[in-house]
């Protein structure tokens, strides 16, 4: 079935000019991932009137994705998310291409996807994995959106070639894909994200576990879908130029359920380089000891501060 | 296959939400009046956080023009009533969740019989006279309401506490009494040259902001801009269902455009404050004996404006 294009979109045409419709319809955007925002952003994107997708990734719908999955519904559990989202896209805009991969694609692959997109949207939940694409869209030069929801907390950004990248604003080291997991899947690392609590408002009790490996992300439909919504909008800044898009290291922050137009801080930067300076190598490795005691103590801390908040409540 | 309980389904919510938050999103109830684009995607985003018991209220079916914003709208939905989809789609992201359905208008009675059954309403028609009438509703019984004004990509967002400094102090709209006044005023040319700020904040093209003006076509909305206010006025749903956070209440207000995310309030340093004393003021000079003169007036403004606008566009760098 073919619908028209015009009467689809026709409210688009209240803001966008003939050519930058055009320009939509024409771009070609490139979703790597399964977490829920690759699969919410793709959704954004046929509904702007994106017609031209390539998305990859792997996984099923499980019970816990129904907080926040846009794809997951009871009749969905089990099913694979990239068929289902390749589905959902038809049912927008029957007239869209949609290339799907059920893999996560190797380095060389990931070189082919980007040359043949015009943005890169990173939506693995490995956090390594996520930096690897970002730097091969750096190298080749196309512009890439980062959409990261964490609990109450999100980011948003554009990174192109004349911008920060990924690991000037996180404070990632610089390693190669291997180094790079092993330090994101470190306990050290984990406690690094402590402002997950913070300005993430997650509980400890869930942190500690999360720490420990027992939980997953907290996630909250609230803001992930609003994180993916100013993605969305950035991309179609990025797409039509019709706006400057917030380039790093300008961003979108969403913190403690208040959102705005910010900058990556440059304290989790200079905090998370020290402690890898410190940490990552050598000697660090005898210092496990002390940042056990430091970490038992913020703990102890913040559990005796969330207490008291509770009992605050009505 | 078993379907899985209400614990197993939200668990990635207990990350942030404790045990007591998350009954209380369980047994509150909301009344979404209007199921389009900010209505029906604010009923999903409570749904899959866990809210169990809806009432939802519209009378129209999907039709094409949906397609570019509405979460429900597919081309295999399309010609069907929206609340009925919407319950459909709510019922598969939480078996146990409460659903009524009204296909139809609501009336007056009907409304204040409604409102004290419910924690939270949602007035999400795209009649700003009804909304008007139904946050005043909502007030006068003492029940929480959102408030979600989207236009292109400019939106408030805002609750209404029954409290609250009403919603028009916010978008400086006269306290008339009746509907129907309400209503008259809102369509006639003069009182709609009030949105011109649309063409300006909102980025609405010029030719398609004067064909709404003098043709009365309907608005026009961007998925990105309308998800990002459902997703941040449900999540100010969420904050007074919970009581986890300190919700964004009337006199403050989100103001919501492609650069900036600010909180306003009312009264406060900002255009709104301007744009709203400019609607105040000049509803009263109309009704006085200078209402021919001014209206004069306004054409001539109307046409500075229009050029003013195709000059902007005309600036504006061209893709190539």
């Amino acid at each position: 079935m073919s619908l028209p294009y015009k009467a689809l979109f026709e409210r688009n045409y209240g803001i966008f000019t003939e050519k930058q419709q055009e320009l939509i319809r024409s771009s070609t955007v490139l979703i790597i991932g399964d977490s829920g925002t690759g699969e919410t952003i793709a959704s954004l994107l046929a509904r702007c009137g994106v017609e031209h997708f390539i998305v990859a990734g792997r996984g099923t719908y499980t019970a816990g994705d129904m907080n926040r999955q846009i794809g997951c519904f009871t009749d969905t559990i089990g099913e694979n998310k990239i068929t289902r989202m390749s589905q959902t896209i038809l049912n927008i805009n029957p007239s869209a291409q949609v290339s799907p991969y059920h893999e996560l694609p190797t380095e060389e692959e990931l070189v082919s996807l980007i040359e043949q997109c015009d943005v890169v949207i990173p939506a693995v939940d490995d956090l390594s994995y996520n930096v690897l694409i970002f730097r091969a869209a750096r190298r080749q030069g196309k512009p890439a959106v980062l959409c990261l929801p964490s609990g109450s907390i999100g980011w948003i950004s554009v990174f192109t070639q004349d911008t920060d990248t990924i690991e000037d604003v996180f404070g990632v080291p610089k390693l190669n894909y291997k180094g790079l997991q092993r330090v994101v899947h470190s306990r050290e690392y984990r406690c690094a994200q402590y402002n997950f609590i913070t300005a993430g408002d997650w509980r400890v009790d869930w942190f500690w576990d999360y720490f420990l490996g027992k939980r997953p992300l907290a996630l909250l439909c609230s803001v992930e879908w609003m994180t993916v919504s100013l993605a969305a909008l950035e991309v179609m800044k990025v797409i039509t130029g019709k706006w400057k898009p917030k380039l790093a290291p300008k961003c979108w922050y969403i913190r403690r359920g208040k959102v705005s137009s910010s900058h990556f801080g440059l304290f989790i930067k200079w905090h998370r380089k020290l402690g890898w300076i410190i940490f990552g190598q050598g000697i660090g490795i005898h210092l496990h000891k002390l940042t056990h005691w430091f970490w038992g103590t913020f703990f102890r801390l913040i559990r005796y501060w969330q207490k008291n908040l509770e009992r605050w409540q009505p | 296959m078993s379907i899985p309980d209400y614990q197993e389904l939200f668990l990635r919510n207990y990350g942030i939400f404790t045990q007591n938050e998350q009954e209380r999103l369980r047994s509150s109830r909301v009344l979404i009046i209007g199921c389009g684009g900010i209505g029906g995607t604010v009923a999903i985003i409570l749904a899959r956080s866990g809210v169990s018991r809806f009432i939802l209220v519209e009378f129209d079916e999907y039709g094409f023009s949906n397609m570019n914003r509405q979460i429900a709208c597919f081309t295999d939905t399309l010609g069907r009533n929206k609340a009925e989809v919407l319950r459909e789609q709510i019922l598969k992201i939480n078996p146990e969740a409460q659903v009524e359905v009204y296909p139809e208008l609501l009336t007056h009675d009907r409304l204040s019989e409604l409102i004290p059954k419910v924690d939270m309403v949602f007035p999400a028609a795209d009649d700003l006279a009804f909304s008007v009438i139904v946050f005043r509703e909502a007030q006068r019984l003492g029940v929480p309401a959102l408030l979600i004004f989207p236009s292109g990509t400019w939106a408030n967002v805002c609750i209404l506490m029954p409290e609250s400094p009403p919603v028009e102090d916010i978008e400086g709209v006269p306290k008339l009494g009746s509907y129907d006044e309400l209503k008259d005023m809102l369509e006639i040319r003069k009182y709609k040259f009030g949105t011109y700020f649309y063409v300006p904040f909102a980025d609405w093209r010029i030719d398609y902001y004067r064909a709404f003006v003098e043709e009365n076509i309907s608005p026009a909305h961007i998925a990105p801009s309308v998800w990002l206010c459902s997703s941040l006025g449900s999540l100010e749903v969420l904050k007074v269902l919970s009581g986890k956070w300190k919700p964004v209440a009337s006199p403050r207000y989100w103001n919501i455009t492609t650069n900036a995310i600010r909180i306003n309030r009312i009264g406060g340093l900002n255009l709104q404050t301007l744009l709203v004393w400019q609607r105040k003021i000049m509803w009263r000079l109309f009704q006085t004996r200078l209402s021919p003169i001014l209206e004069w007036g306004q054409e001539i403004w109307w046409k500075l404006f229009v050029a003013w606008g195709h000059y902007r566009e005309r600036r504006e760098k061209q893709p190539k």
